[in-house]
């Protein structure tokens, strides 16, 4: 098998900490990068995250990708650049998501320009960039039409439209992922939610009636697809759903997750979800304002635009992927799953 | 169990919906007491409820006074209480006294308890080492082997006898674990 070089941004979080692993796993030079903040986290799990790919890089380079400057001066006499590095918030300010995740982006694509060397600009998107499900688009295929429901995903659809245009106007190769709930070890925001739930609750519940089904994909899955996409001529300009074949429903996750850290599960009568999440909205809406206004803290403790996802059924089509040839890692989320979630009590990640 | 579908493991079995348990109840074989005698298995119970109530873990022994010769032959088993911890964790006996005691032979030599004629009944009525006020008296289980060539894994179906009436309560699965303590 041919060896690679590659620059993988955002290589200090937990999906870059795992794109700059498996490079290094199968031979790759990897060059990695981040900003300095996330290089010099102290929170375990993150530095968990820094830590692994200190050890896996050939290099690590501070370098904040906001700045042209500081992108300019990042090594891009390489073969693949995976662009990982992202704002993954739903409570962060839309100034910062478009600085970081479209401003980054462009500076990112500018300097691969005036390269011409790079082979393939993977990027990651995100699955959330269809919005709400809809009857006439179920399940999503790479065909859906985005309709990016907060500014998190909106930020993300952009990224993707700038990369999309530097390919059509400079003639960059690219492929783009569309992750769904990413999981796995070394996580700390996101789908780790499910598992921290499970840990700290004295019991598990659910109402008959929020039984809507949740997308997973491994974060090894994901960063392998993009090793393997990268490569691929006919992934060339395209975009993948990614998303393993699972179709668990949440009340399926809950009681498995239930079940791991021996917790009681009870499925509950159902409730009139429209109506508490109408609730929960307003409600995240006050505790936004007194954290921010009052509290002066930043993010409150419910995320509006995470809730306005609630009960919501994503299903979504990885037929696209499927027929590139591409072999799941971790077909069945529960594996996967395990793994994790004996991380994390193995680390006690879940007690700090 | 039709050869070609992929086989599950005890996990997978203990999250499996009750349709697809009773798939295999019905199609699954009858153990070996054999393969039983002298064992411990570690028990998952499928129901909720049994979460909530504290005994989702449990353990199983099979014992016999002297080492059965036949695969049908009569023997006697225990439960034990472990640790109600998750289900990828070990099985902690917490220590306490064997209790809820059965008798253990082919459900279709009984005139009564025979609803799978492929199973073997776990009758606690039938051992006399329960005390005359004892709820577990009223509990019936049958157990399938779930696949011919794995000796270490296997499906239960709890009742509880109440009269004539057989009250359906949870199915669980039983794998290996270690020889009696």
């Amino acid at each position: 098998m041919p060896k690679f070089k590659c620059l993988v941004t955002g290589a200090c979080g937990f999906i870059g900490s795992h794109m700059v692993e498996l490079l290094a796993e199968h031979g790759h030079e990897v060059i990695a990068t981040d900003v300095q903040s996330t290089i010099n986290a102290q929170e375990p799990i993150k530095k968990e995250c820094v830590l692994t790919t200190q050890k896996m890089a050939q290099k690590l380079i501070p370098c904040d990708i906001t700045s042209q400057k500081e992108v300019e001066k990042l090594p891009l006499d390489v073969d693949y650049v995976f662009h990982v590095a992202s704002v993954f918030s739903y409570s962060a300010p839309w100034e910062v998501l478009y600085k970081v995740n479209v401003q980054g982006t462009v500076n990112l694509l500018e300097a691969i320009r005036k390269n011409q060397g790079v082979k393939r600009f993977v990027l990651w998107g995100a699955g959330g960039v269809y919005g709400e499900p809809k009857p006439e688009y179920t399940p999503f295929t790479e065909e859906t039409p985005p309709d990016p429901p907060n500014n998190y995903q909106r930020a993300k659809w952009f990224q993707e439209f700038t990369t999309m245009l530097y390919g059509k106007k400079h003639g960059i190769k690219y492929t783009i992922l569309r992750p769904t709930t990413v999981y796995g070890i070394r996580q700390f925001y996101g789908g780790v939610d499910f598992l921290k739930t499970g840990y700290k609750a004295g019991m598990l519940g659910l109402p008959a009636n929020m039984n809507t089904h949740v997308p997973f994909v491994h974060v090894r899955d994901v960063c392998n697809m993009a090793l393997y996409l990268a490569q691929k001529q006919e992934a060339e300009n395209e975009i993948y759903n990614s998303n393993d074949d699972s179709r668990m429903t949440m009340i399926e996750v809950m009681r498995f997750i239930a079940a791991i850290y021996g917790k009681p599960f009870m499925v509950l009568p159902p409730v009139p979800v429209g109506a508490i999440k109408d609730i929960l909205l307003f409600i995240a809406d006050i505790d936004a304002y007194v954290s921010q206004k009052v509290l002066k803290k930043g993010k409150g403790l419910l995320e509006k635009d995470q809730l306005g996802m609630m009960n919501l059924d994503f299903l979504y089509s990885n037929e696209k992927l499927k027929a590139t040839g591409y072999k799941f890692l971790y077909p069945d989320p529960k594996e996967g799953l395990i793994e994790a979630s004996k991380w994390y009590k193995e680390g006690r990640y879940f007690d700090m | 169990m039709k050869s070609k579908e992929k086989k599950l493991t005890y996990i997978e079995l203990a999250l499996s919906s009750n349709d697809k348990l009773e798939a295999i109840m019905q199609s699954g074989t009858m153990p070996d007491v054999r393969d039983l005698c002298g064992w411990e298995f570690k028990g998952y119970n499928t129901f909720d409820l049994t979460g909530v109530l504290g005994f989702r873990k449990f353990k199983k022994g099979f014992t016999a006074d002297s080492e059965p010769k036949s695969p049908t032959e009569r023997i006697k088993g225990y439960n034990l209480k472990v640790v109600q911890n998750g289900i990828i964790d070990d099985w902690i006996d917490t220590g306490a006294p064997r209790y809820a005691f059965y008798e253990v032979y082919p459900a279709k030599d009984d005139p009564v308890e025979n609803k799978y004629p492929n199973a073997i009944l776990i009758n606690y009525g039938a051992s006399d080492k329960n005390p005359i006020y004892d709820p577990a008296r009223f509990l019936r289980d049958y157990l399938v082997q779930v696949y011919p060539d794995n000796k270490d894994l296997f499906l239960g179906k709890a009742y509880v006898a109440l009269g004539k009436a057989r009250i359906f309560v949870s199915y669980f699965i039983l794998e290996r674990n270690n020889k009696n303590s």
